[in-house]
């Protein structure tokens, strides 16, 4: 059955631009899927038009790309999207993931008491690295890929047929891969990732029914 | 005083850790902004919130490598 696949896409600033741009891998593989993706570029990403699509599409699956805080995650110029004990309803009969700092350890819970299926995110801040000469180009950025190869993971792998659980597993398991990779590194500069890649690791978290698939 | 020193040498742990850094990169720490690696050497050095960030970050690191080795070996 053709899956409706909701994701943010905001781009206001390096960080943003960073997950918007490497966030097309989910959608590669939700078109080879022959899904339906929604994407809310740049301005886009906003509130009013977020909760409009989310009523009238009723999207299985929402991947919030951006900013964030324990109760929230905002889109474009920080604008708060969904926010705890406001609209977080909306994402009743959903699986979400959020790649945005720390949404998964309030939003998460309370969008999870309120009938979202499944919502998967980080409980901290989001690290990562990128170089500056790939500012226009982040995509061909070799250093971003290591950290955005496992954040990417689960909304492929769920897009891809996987239960939530078992997409979960297999984002740990690219974090552990790419943790290991950093071990074995004889860069020095592998010596900086390895903690940022820990941390990203240690706090991805799952709440919500591990079962449940698109 | 065993505290300051603990304190300082972490500091300056981290602080090797990041001169490994290449001067093009940038550290994305969500809200808070980009960092160069010069900045995040300055902020730890004062111990600022960003500073902070980062001593909880090697932290983490320090405290979980025994486990994070054990189970990828028993993985592998």
């Amino acid at each position: 059955m053709n899956k409706i696949i909701l994701i943010t896409q905001p781009d206001h600033d390096f960080t943003t631009m960073f997950l918007s741009a490497w966030c097309n891998e989910v959608k590669v593989v939700a078109d080879e899927k022959k899904d339906t993706t929604i994407c809310l570029k740049s301005d886009r990403a906003n509130k009013k038009e977020l909760e409009s699509i989310i009523l009238r599409k009723k999207p299985h699956f929402i991947l919030f790309n951006g900013h964030g805080d324990y109760d929230y995650v905002t889109g474009q110029n920080s604008e708060i999207l969904i926010k705890a004990d406001d609209n977080e309803h909306l994402l009743s009969g959903t699986v979400v993931y959020t790649i945005a700092c720390r949404s998964a350890k309030v939003l998460g819970i309370k969008a999870i008491q309120k009938g979202t299926k499944a919502f998967i995110g980080y409980k901290e801040d989001f690290w990562f690295v990128y170089s500056r000469k790939n500012i226009k180009t982040p995509l061909l950025d070799n250093v971003a890929k290591i950290f955005f190869r496992c954040s990417n993971q689960f909304g492929k792998s769920l897009v891809k047929g996987s239960t939530v659980g078992e997409a979960f597993e297999m984002t740990k398991k690219a974090y552990k891969r790419a943790i290991l990779e950093q071990v074995l590194s004889s860069s020095p500069e592998s010596n900086s990732y390895l903690p940022l890649l820990i941390w990203d690791y240690t706090h991805l978290t799952l709440e919500g029914n591990s079962s449940t698939s698109l | 005083m065993d505290v300051q020193n603990n304190e300082d040498e972490l500091k300056e742990l981290i602080v090797a850790r990041l001169s490994s850094l290449p001067e093009d990169r940038e550290v994305s720490i969500g809200s808070e902004g980009a960092f160069s690696r010069d900045e995040l050497i300055e902020a730890v050095r004062k111990g600022d919130s960003i500073g902070k960030k980062v001593i909880e970050v090697e932290l983490n690191y320090l405290q979980s490598m025994k486990n994070i080795t054990q189970d990828i070996l028993s993985n592998e």
